[in-house]
């Protein structure tokens, strides 16, 4: 558990986006997914996922149905909506750059100033 | 597209609030359940995992709080949850609301009742194009143009041509002058009142026609046929309504009109309670520009854009003093100009400013008996509060749901105040006096405008009461209040200073209301019992109008020997009715028709230099009247010298007269009238007797000079019949008509009372205001001493801890009560402090003299402002406070005060 890192702000609503592109998912399944992707490193606080889910959808950027999941419970699934496909290209993109960025900086040494 | 997206889901979520909170609750819990049940899977007991699960989620209420606000709905659930919680609180301290709601509502009535019946009045446009450019021009002196429009005059034709000629402020002048027609269509003759116009009289107005057209140009060439225009209510009463009835044609007079138009619902306000029911044209003769002798007539003018009334006044003052220079011997007096809505409203604006400032003192009082209620409510609710924002309400939300539950009980209160508003309008228009002070009040109707204010003064009144228990709990610190409760002796005197303030102003308030209506009460029965100087019982009066058509035209100063002979056969007819004590007829009835100013010039013994030109100064100016010549003995009018007429005076004899004491001390002073000359108008008189002063213009203002001709020497067009009867009953009256109408069935009597109602008709203008500020104040007063009661237990209350300790310390019963009743008084004292000093502005601003005499306009005048009136009301309302806070010292001492101090 220690080797956990916190999230980054603003990182989740990416985080969601990933998950639900990869295939509808309920609320519970998005928290698997992430820690599934991130080989348990990335630590997500449960009880802020599902503010950034309604912002997202209010946003349109993702779309929700009701559905039954694995184990027989009823379950909010979420999925990508047109609009939020873009925005997560565009997402993705900015966040490459930025970290690109971010870490050549942290890579200058003193003679390349 | 996206964003109408947005928008519809946040709509859809609104409106299924509920269905999304329940979806809400039933994902998050689904993931807690899943959570958990992988938890079991790996190993650990069903309750262990569930703690896990629920520490690890964090608080589920907070997250959904979170949500809400991530799209967007907490706003909207915010305000459904307060206004809720309010209404439940108003449940639950459903005797609070019953209180404050119908008191709130008696205020916001009365409130909107007033101001519906000011905007009618006042407000409302008059039916006219640009009214505001509008004026009546009178006759009168200069001297009097911001004066006493006793003094004004109708106008003369010769006049009317004149200004046409040579004033240029006017883009037209017109007039009008009253005519009685004979409408002979129906089975009965009936006669109705219209007015004759001049050319461009409906051009003046303005005003578009109803139906068909107004009178135009066409109406006024040689060999025009007859048309008339008529009013809406002479269409639906007289003419039944039919919608067919341009081009109809119509009898007047015994001569056929056709009707060529309808004029719209209230046109035209002539007067405060005249409205004609028809228009003719009047064709003017050449001889006409000349006539200075006929009066009668009304001229109405528009001004130029851009020329004010005073501008055209002045350059009428230049044109009558050309005049006087031109035509040295013609008695020429001068235009006075009256813009319309001065004229129409005239002296009534003080009695609605007066009824404004009550019913204003009224709602002011309501409202602080309200916020009072609250601020207690709130006081008690301290504690909820603290708590609220311990547990992290933001001060925000609480202010907001203060807000929401003033605006559930203002809304209450609103719309039974509609309700209030919908009688009060009623009330208000059975007793405002119909018979003569208030122009337009037909129009006055419960309608929209008066629901926006109501509506506004509703949500004006929540915000001030959502405000006052706020300064209260603002000024705390957050904590303060949970350490305090139940630990604190008394309330300290911060605390206790809003409560007094309220006090004072309630008292304030009611004083001025109380001293407002004992001042008016005080005049109208002073004027009650003012001697009229002659006797009102037994007495019938009505008028018989003398329609020209059968007994001709009618000229002033001339001989009138058809109208002569009929009021000669009218007056034997009567007398000979068994019953009939005695006849008196009279060109005006006292009391009800003003005074006739006109210029007097007395004949000196003794040769005098050139006498000076007549004028129209109130020096110089009588009255005059034209009355039989057994008026006075049945009017029952003492004689103080000389004699009556009698059957001397006649066609042939000399002209004789009699005058009043106030003409004999103002033209004879020091002097003996009787035999003396005078020269009054057209007539030159001797003087026969004098008589003592009676009240004929009005009871509220002193006698003027007066001087009586004999209908037998000098002509009247109609008259008044005043009969008095052996018995104390007026059934005798239909007698009366019947005989008259055996003379000639063209002669309906008008208008027919008693002479002690037109007694008390005279007074209804005080009378009403009288009553209806005292209703106010009854109300103001009941509601204050409630209030300052409410207020006075409550701080009994709070200091229930304090007054245990010193009874405990030995202190007896009188000196709590004394604590308490000192208290009051000590309030009580200052609200009588401030209340007398407004009480007095207002009283001198009623009796301030603005356009209209102060006499005419309210009984209220500077000599009635007495110290002993604002004394009494003083000492009622102090003793009303002393009573108010006794009560609740004493039943508090009637409980053991020292089972308060163990209480808790």
């Amino acid at each position: 558990m220690d080797d956990q890192l916190e999230l980054l702000q603003g990182t989740l609503d990416m985080l969601i986006l990933k998950a639900v592109s990869l295939g509808p998912l309920h609320g519970y399944g998005i928290l698997l997914r992430i820690q599934q992707i991130s080989k348990d490193r990335l630590e997500v606080p449960q009880g802020s996922l599902y503010p950034a889910l309604y912002r997202l959808e209010h946003q349109g950027w993702i779309s929700s149905e009701w559905g039954e999941s694995e184990n027989k419970r009823k379950a909010k699934y979420y999925r990508l909506t047109q609009t939020g496909k873009r925005k997560f290209l565009n997402e993705t993109e900015k966040w490459n750059r930025m970290a690109e960025v971010i870490a050549q900086i942290l890579r200058t040494r003193p003679e390349q100033v | 597209m996206s964003l109408w997206r947005h928008r519809w889901n946040w709509l859809r979520d609104v409106f299924r609030l509920s269905r999304v909170e329940s979806e809400m609750d039933t994902e998050l819990r689904s993931h807690l359940e899943a959570y958990t049940d992988d938890l079991i899977s790996s190993g650990l007991s069903p309750e262990e995992a569930s703690r896990r699960a629920n520490i690890e989620f964090g608080s589920i209420e907070q997250t959904k709080n979170e949500c809400r606000s991530a799209r967007g709905i907490n706003l909207v659930e915010t305000v459904t949850q307060d206004l809720r919680y309010a209404l439940r609180i108003q449940r639950r301290s459903w005797s609070f609301a019953a209180v404050t709601v119908p008191t709130l509502a008696l205020g916001i009535g009365t409130a909107a009742a007033i101001f519906g019946v000011v905007k009618a009045v006042i407000f409302d446009p008059l039916p006219f194009r640009e009214p505001q450019n509008l004026v009546h021009i009178w006759e009168g002196h200069e001297h009097y143009h911001r004066g006493d429009q006793a003094y004004f005059s109708s106008g003369r034709p010769a006049s009317l041509y004149e200004w046409r000629a040579q004033s240029r402020s006017f883009a037209t002048i017109t007039a009008y002058k009253w005519r009685s027609l004979l409408l002979t269509d129906n089975k009965q003759a009936e006669l109705v009142t219209g007015q004759e116009v001049y050319e461009q009289f409906f051009e003046t107005l303005g005003t578009a026609a109803y139906r068909g057209r107004p009178l135009q140009a066409i109406d006024y060439q040689a060999n025009s046929p007859y048309v008339v225009v008529v009013s809406y209510a002479m269409w639906k009463k007289r003419l039944g309504a039919d919608p067919a009835v341009i081009g109809r044609r119509i009898s007047l007079d015994r001569q056929s009109y056709e009707i060529v138009g309808i004029m719209p619902p209230g046109f035209f306000p002539a007067s405060a309670t005249r409205y004609p029911e028809l228009w003719t044209p009047h064709w003017a003769n050449a001889a006409e520009k000349e006539d200075l002798k006929t009066w009668g007539l009304f001229p109405l003018a528009r001004l130029k854009s851009g020329v004010t009334w005073q501008e055209a006044q002045t350059e009428l003052d230049v044109i009558s003093a050309h005049g006087l220079q031109d035509h040295p011997n013609v008695e020429s007096v001068g235009g006075v100009v009256v813009p319309m809505d001065a004229q129409l409203i005239g002296s009534s604006w003080k009695l609605l400013l007066l009824l404004a400032v009550g019913v204003g003192l009224l709602l002011l009082t309501t409202s602080v008996n309200a916020a009072n209620l609250l601020l207690a409510r709130a006081v008690d609710r301290e504690r909820e509060f603290a708590i609220r924002t311990a547990l992290g309400a933001r001060r925000t939300r609480i202010v907001f749901q203060l807000f929401a539950e003033s605006l559930v009980f203002s809304f209450a209160a609103g719309v039974l105040g509609i309700a209030v508003a919908a009688v009060a309008t009623r009330g208000l228009l059975t007793m405002l006096p119909r018979v003569a002070i208030l122009p337009r009040l037909d129009s006055v109707k419960v309608d929209f405008e008066m629901l926006i204010f109501t509506g506004a003064l509703t949500f004006m009144a929540s915000l001030a009461f959502s405000f006052v228990p706020l300064l209260r709990i603002s000024w705390k610190r957050k904590y303060t209040a949970l350490k305090n409760e139940g630990r604190a002796f008394s309330k300290t005197r911060t605390k206790r200073r809003m409560g007094q303030l309220l006090v004072v102003s309630e008292f304030i308030f009611s004083l001025v209301l109380l001293i407002l209506a004992v001042l008016l009460t005080r005049s109208f029965v002073r004027l009650q019992h003012v001697n009229p100087g002659f006797d009102p019982n037994r007495l019938l009066a009505f008028r018989l109008i003398v329609p020209e058509v059968n007994y001709g035209k009618f000229t002033w100063g001339e001989k009138d020997v058809s109208r002569e002979k009929l009021y000669e056969r009218v007056e034997q007819a009567l007398t000979d009715v068994p019953g009939v004590e005695s006849v008196a007829m009279a060109a005006n009835l006292p009391l009800i028709q003003g005074f006739n100013p006109s210029p007097v010039l007395v004949t000196a013994r003794a040769p005098q230099p050139e006498p000076t030109k007549p004028n129209f100064g109130e020096e110089e100016s009588t009255g005059t009247q034209v009355v039989n010549p057994r008026y006075f003995q049945a009017l029952g009018v003492k004689l103080v010298e000389g004699r009556f007429f009698d059957e001397r005076d006649r066609e042939g004899a000399s002209k004789v007269a009699i005058v009043n004491q106030a003409f004999a001390h103002k033209f004879f002073p020091n002097e003996d009238p009787v035999g003396r000359e005078v020269t009054v108008w057209f007539a030159k008189t001797i003087i026969i007797g004098v008589t003592a002063d009676f009240r004929i213009n009005a009871l509220d203002r002193q006698t003027l000079p007066e001087i009586f001709w004999c209908m037998r020497q000098v002509s009247a067009p109609n008259v008044w019949i005043l009969a008095r009867g052996k018995l104390n009953s007026l059934s005798w009256g239909e007698t009366l008509g019947r005989k008259i109408q055996g003379l000639d069935p063209d002669l309906p009597l008008q208008e027919m009372q008693s002479m002690q109602d037109v007694l008390a008709d005279s007074l209804s203008l005080q009378r009403v205001s009288a009553a209806l500020i005292a209703l106010v104040a009854g109300l103001a007063i009941i509601l204050a001493g409630a209030g300052i009661y409410s207020v006075m237990s409550y701080s009994v209350c709070q200091r229930r801890k304090e007054i245990g300790i010193r009874i405990a310390f030995g202190a007896n019963r009188r000196d709590v009560t004394g604590l308490v009743v000192g208290e009051a008084c000590r309030l009580g004292i200052v609200g009588s402090i401030v209340g007398c000093a407004v009480a007095a502005i207002i009283g001198h601003l009623a009796t301030d003299a603005v356009y209209i005499s102060p006499e005419q306009a309210s009984s209220l005048t500077a000599e009635s402002l007495s110290p002993a009136a604002f004394l009494a009301c003083v000492a009622f309302l102090l003793a009303l406070t002393i009573a108010a806070s006794y009560v609740p010292a004493r039943s508090f001492l009637q409980v053991n005060p020292l089972l308060t101090l163990r209480d808790e």
